[in-house]
């Protein structure tokens, strides 16, 4: 399925977050931005999106700690993880979890139309 | 013999029968040719009666016409006037009837008469030497005849064959008689004048026949009568000659006889005696001298019972009186004598009863003979059996004899008491029918067979159980022997027997006690070796063995017996000095070339009556790399974890440059409408911005950046996937791609301590395309590749100056395996650095340089993890050749 999507970015790096943003800008796509967990629950609250992008080191809330409560909260949004861990290993609740897209995404991404398709890629799944 | 006729020679009795045999031929010769000539005669004189016969009749004939003076024959043609006649007045007369008649004289009636009956048998002929007729005229045998008639033979008679035909001849003559003058005149014709001749032939045919069949029969029966007088007479000098030879030899063996008997009682060693009815000698022998010292004539005339003490001597008077009564024969009658020189002599008598001619007891004819030395040898015999039989009695082994037909022959007490059966329930049984357990009957009948061939050798000695009489089986040691008579020939068997049933438990046990200890002992992955005080090996295990010197080991001493512990006796002599218990941990020792790490205990032996002490010698070395590679692989992975944090926070900046990067270039190249609005809004249209871009190389410098990004990213991920944290399970890799990431990596690790510069390495690869993949540790292969590469390097780099360092990478495929080569043009390596570098703590670099660890390391990897191979080729100035060699299939269990 391809877009526009309305999606959420959460990274606590504003030069990732940013280029990220107006990339999708660019694609024709809604695109926010939030420093940390809290910033993206009232982004959520305020209105929710299609796909939230979450890095894992967050201050606070870390990424996986969101994923938990935000996919009760907002279960028909889709979590995708990008991360600067190279050897991350999702847990076994997330795996589970259906609002978890099951592809990890590593920074840095030489081409940041991957994460492009691999959103239109999810939303294009049957959940 | 002197009295028989001498016998005749066989010389002169041969003679004798020739003589026989020719004078019988004589008498039978003679008899046969005197009935011969008599059976001629008679044939003869037969016909010379048919012949007188016929000529009497012809002769009385012819005197009846002499006596009428001739008769008158009618004239015809046969019958004419006879001019002989011819002075006849009448020669010639008529009848009245006209008829014509002449005289005939006799003789031409006779020849008349002869010319008519020519031919017939019995034919007579009328001949003369002046014959008047050619029919008169007398053939050969008649004028012979003639001339021996007129010489004055009354006749002549002859048996003569004419014309094949056997014929008798006679012949008589013709006298002139009285009447012949009244007709005949001139010669001739005086009266008593022979004038001629008659002569007859009778045939013989007949006759001769009938005489070949008597002279036959003659032949015949008397060749019957030569024969059997033949027959006879050589019969008889058969007989005789046999008669004679039979005299020769019995007159010859007659003279042996003599001889031999002569001999036999001068040369016998028994006195040959005689004694008459009142038992007093009559006769010795000579050698009564040799047996007693007394002459012949000393004992002649004295008593049976002599020279025998008195008391023996009454009762051998009363026995001889006895035996003469009963006219017995004495037998083996034994006395006790004393010679004359006072030695004591032990006879034997055999006597038997002499008789007259009228059946009279005359006396004793015997022997005495010397058997003292029998006797002697008797009662040693005697004592010599009993003593044996004690022997047999008390020994403490069985004794067992067994004959050929495997009946037990002896049995002594002791194997009466093994076997729990009394000694008749033991002789005369089948021994192995009876006393072995069936399943060793054949085997045992076998050995005895084998005895009784002779072939001992090998059964000699054998053991074999026996059954008791309850049943139970008792082991037994036997030690056999043949048993054999006087001719050398195998009667049976004797065996002596050991009861070995406790000895061979205990043995058992004992054996299989030690085979335990041993086996517990070999069983044991140390090497375990025990000494006496004086340090000579007394037991060691199988591991022991392997590291041992070669030749024996026991009785040895330590240090010769295991060089490698050699340095260590010190310490031995030490823990058995002070009875504690000396332990050397982590030592290197060294043998067969190869050097190995272990701990060394020792411990005292402490129990009563024993000294020495045990050693035990453990190799760590695997232990060791283990932990070098526990703590190797700690390190990195604290290294690791450190890492991954960095790279964490090197990735989101790298993000961000490379995102921004990307969407700077988007927006500089994209004619999007936001663009197109921003440019227009900045009054600078699109293009312009380009140009400008261009023209001071921002776009140029946008992509460094973003190149600059990327090679960061990858070094981040590379330092990551080698420290990661090596996961254990083997994932399939391509290898060559392992050994480029690795290579990768290594080209980062510049100016760390500046043993070298990787990047000034120049590498050339050799990959073979479409390789398999291999499953593998990769973070553990990346560190072998790592290792080998730092090591090549290094070696290269002191050389740097004198050739460009040079890595040479192969991948390739080796049947079940694929093989990397890391081949370096280094200095290279000799012979003893080659043959020590994957072995730990070996190192070429200077102290505090190295742990000597790394390619022991990753030899360990590679063929303990990974079940691969890891080999090393290269010689001094040639470089090194590293080759890695991981099975396609996995490591095999």
């Amino acid at each position: 399925m391809r877009g526009p999507f309305n999606v959420l970015l959460i990274d606590d790096c504003e030069p990732v977050r940013d280029s990220l943003r107006e990339y999708l800008t660019d694609c024709g796509w809604t695109a926010r931005g939030a420093e940390s967990a809290d910033a993206a629950f009232g982004q959520l609250e305020a209105e929710p999106a299609d796909v939230v992008v979450v890095d894992l080191r967050l201050p606070g809330l870390g990424g996986e700690g969101f994923i938990r409560q935000a996919s009760l909260r907002w279960p028909k949004t889709r979590y995708l993880i990008f991360t600067g861990s190279a050897d991350y290993e999702m847990a076994r609740d997330l795996a589970a979890n259906p609002s978890v897209v099951g592809e990890v995404l590593l920074k840095p991404l030489l081409d940041l139309n991957v994460l492009v398709q691999a959103i239109e890629k999810a939303m294009g799944e049957v959940r | 013999m002197s009295g028989a006729r001498s016998p005749m020679p066989l010389s002169r009795l041969t003679a004798f029968f020739r003589a026989a045999m020719v004078f019988w031929a004589l008498v039978v010769g003679l008899s046969f040719l005197w009935s011969l000539r008599s059976g001629r005669q008679a044939l003869t004189e037969l016909a010379r009666r048919e012949a007188e016969l016929s000529l009497q009749k012809d002769l009385s004939l012819r005197g009846w016409v002499t006596a009428r003076g001739g008769v008158y024959v009618p004239v015809d043609a046969g019958v004419g006037p006879n001019p002989l006649l011819a002075s006849h007045p009448e020669r010639d007369i008529v009848t009245p009837g006209g008829r014509r008649l002449t005289l005939m004289n006799p003789a031409c009636v006779l020849r008349s008469l002869y010319e008519f009956a020519h031919g017939r048998p019995f034919a007579a002929h009328l001949t003369s030497l002046c014959p008047v007729s050619s029919f008169t005229r007398p053939d050969p045998w008649e004028e012979t005849a003639l001339r021996r008639l007129q010489a004055g033979e009354q006749a002549v008679e002859e048996t003569v064959t004419v014309e094949g035909e056997l014929r008798f001849r006679s012949m008589v003559p013709v006298v002139t008689e009285g009447g012949c003058c009244q007709c005949h005149d001139g010669p001739g014709s005086k009266e008593g004048e022979i004038r001629g001749g008659l002569s007859v032939s009778v045939p013989l045919g007949a006759y001769a026949a009938s005489l070949w069949k008597q002279d036959l029969q003659l032949i015949v029966s008397h060749l019957c009568i030569f024969l059997l007088g033949f027959g006879g007479i050589r019969w008889a000098r058969r007989q005789a000659v046999d008669h004679l030879h039979a005299e020769e030899k019995a007159e010859v063996s007659l003279k042996e006889s003599e001889e031999r008997f002569r001999s036999l009682v001068e040369t016998s060693s028994d006195w040959v005696w005689e004694m008459d009815t009142a038992m007093v000698y009559t006769y010795c022998s000579p050698r009564v001298f040799d047996q007693l010292g007394y002459q012949p004539a000393e004992l002649v005339g004295k008593p049976l019972g002599t020279l025998v003490p008195e008391e023996e001597g009454r009762r051998l008077r009363e026995f001889g009186a006895t035996v003469v009564r009963e006219r017995r024969p004495i037998v083996d009658l034994i006395t006790h004598l004393t010679t004359k020189s006072g030695r004591r002599v032990t006879l034997e008598t055999n006597a038997v009863p002499v008789f007259g001619p009228d059946g009279v007891l005359t006396g004793y004819r015997g022997i005495h003979r010397d058997v003292t030395e029998r006797e002697r040898v008797q009662a040693e015999l005697r004592r010599e059996k009993e003593r044996a039989q004690s022997y047999l009695d008390l020994a403490n082994v069985m004794i067992i004899s067994i004959d050929r037909a495997g009946l037990v022959i002896l049995a002594n007490p002791r194997a009466c008491e093994v076997l729990g059966w009394h000694r008749d329930e033991i002789i005369g049984h089948n021994w192995f029918d009876t006393f072995l357990p069936e399943g060793m009957r054949a085997s045992v009948r076998q050995t005895h067979q084998r005895i009784l061939a002779g072939d001992l050798e090998p059964a000699r000695y054998f053991e074999n159980p026996v059954l008791t009489r309850s049943g139970e089986q008792r082991l037994i040691a036997w030690h056999n022997a043949t048993l054999r008579d006087v001719h050398g020939q195998i009667l049976g068997s004797l065996s002596s027997g050991d009861d070995i049933t406790e000895r061979r438990r205990v043995e058992d046990e004992l054996n299989r006690l030690r085979d335990l200890l041993a086996s517990i002992i070999d069983s044991m992955p140390s090497i375990l070796v025990g000494v006496d005080e004086a340090l000579r090996v007394v037991q060691w295990s199988r591991e022991a063995g392997k590291v041992a010197a070669p030749g024996e080991v026991r009785g040895r001493t330590l240090s010769l017996a295991f060089p490698c512990l050699g340095p260590f006796v010190g310490r031995v002599r030490k823990a058995i000095e002070e009875r504690r218990v000396v332990s050397e941990p982590q030592v290197l020792l060294s043998y067969e070339g190869d050097t190995r790490l272990a701990d060394i205990t020792i411990y005292p032996l402490l129990g009563a009556g024993l000294g020495g002490a045990v050693l035990r010698v453990d190799d760590v070395t695997e232990r060791a790399r283990l932990a070098e590679m526990m703590v190797q692989t700690e390190k990195m992975m604290s290294v690791g974890g450190l890492a991954a944090g960095m790279a964490h926070e090197i990735n989101n900046p790298l993000a961000g440059i490379l995102q921004s990067v990307q969407v700077i270039q988007q927006r500089i190249a994209a004619d999007s409408p936001a663009n197109l609005e921003a440019a227009r809004e900045a009054g600078v249209p699109l293009p312009g911005v380009r140009a400008f871009l261009a023209r001071r190389h921002v776009d140029e410098m946008l992509d460094n950046v973003r190149e600059a990004g990327v090679r960061a990213s990858r070094i981040v991920a590379n330092m990551l996937a080698f420290a990661r944290k090596s996961t254990g399970t083997f994932t399939p890799q391509r290898l060559e791609e392992v050994l480029d990431s690795t290579v990768e990596l290594i080209q980062t690790d510049y100016n760390l301590s500046r043993t070298y510069d990787f990047q000034q390495i120049e590498m050339i690869r050799e990959y073979q395309p479409d390789l398999p993949l291999v499953p593998c540790d990769r973070g553990m292969i990346q560190q072998v590749f790592f290792n080998i590469l730092k090591n090549g390097a290094e070696a290269m780099w002191g050389e740097r100056e004198r050739r460009r360092p040079c890595f040479r990478l192969r991948a390739s495929r080796a049947e079940e395996m694929v093989r990397i080569d890391i081949v370096d043009n280094g200095p290279g390596m000799d012979e003893s650095v080659r043959r020590r570098i994957f072995d730990p703590f070996f190192t070429t670099k200077p102290v505090g340089k190295g742990t000597g660890l790394g390619l022991s390391v990753s030899f360990f990897i590679v063929v303990r993890h990974h079940g691969g191979r890891l080999t090393v080729d290269g010689h001094p100035g040639q470089g090194c050749t590293f080759t890695v060699e991981l099975p396609i299939g996995g490591k095999r269990e």
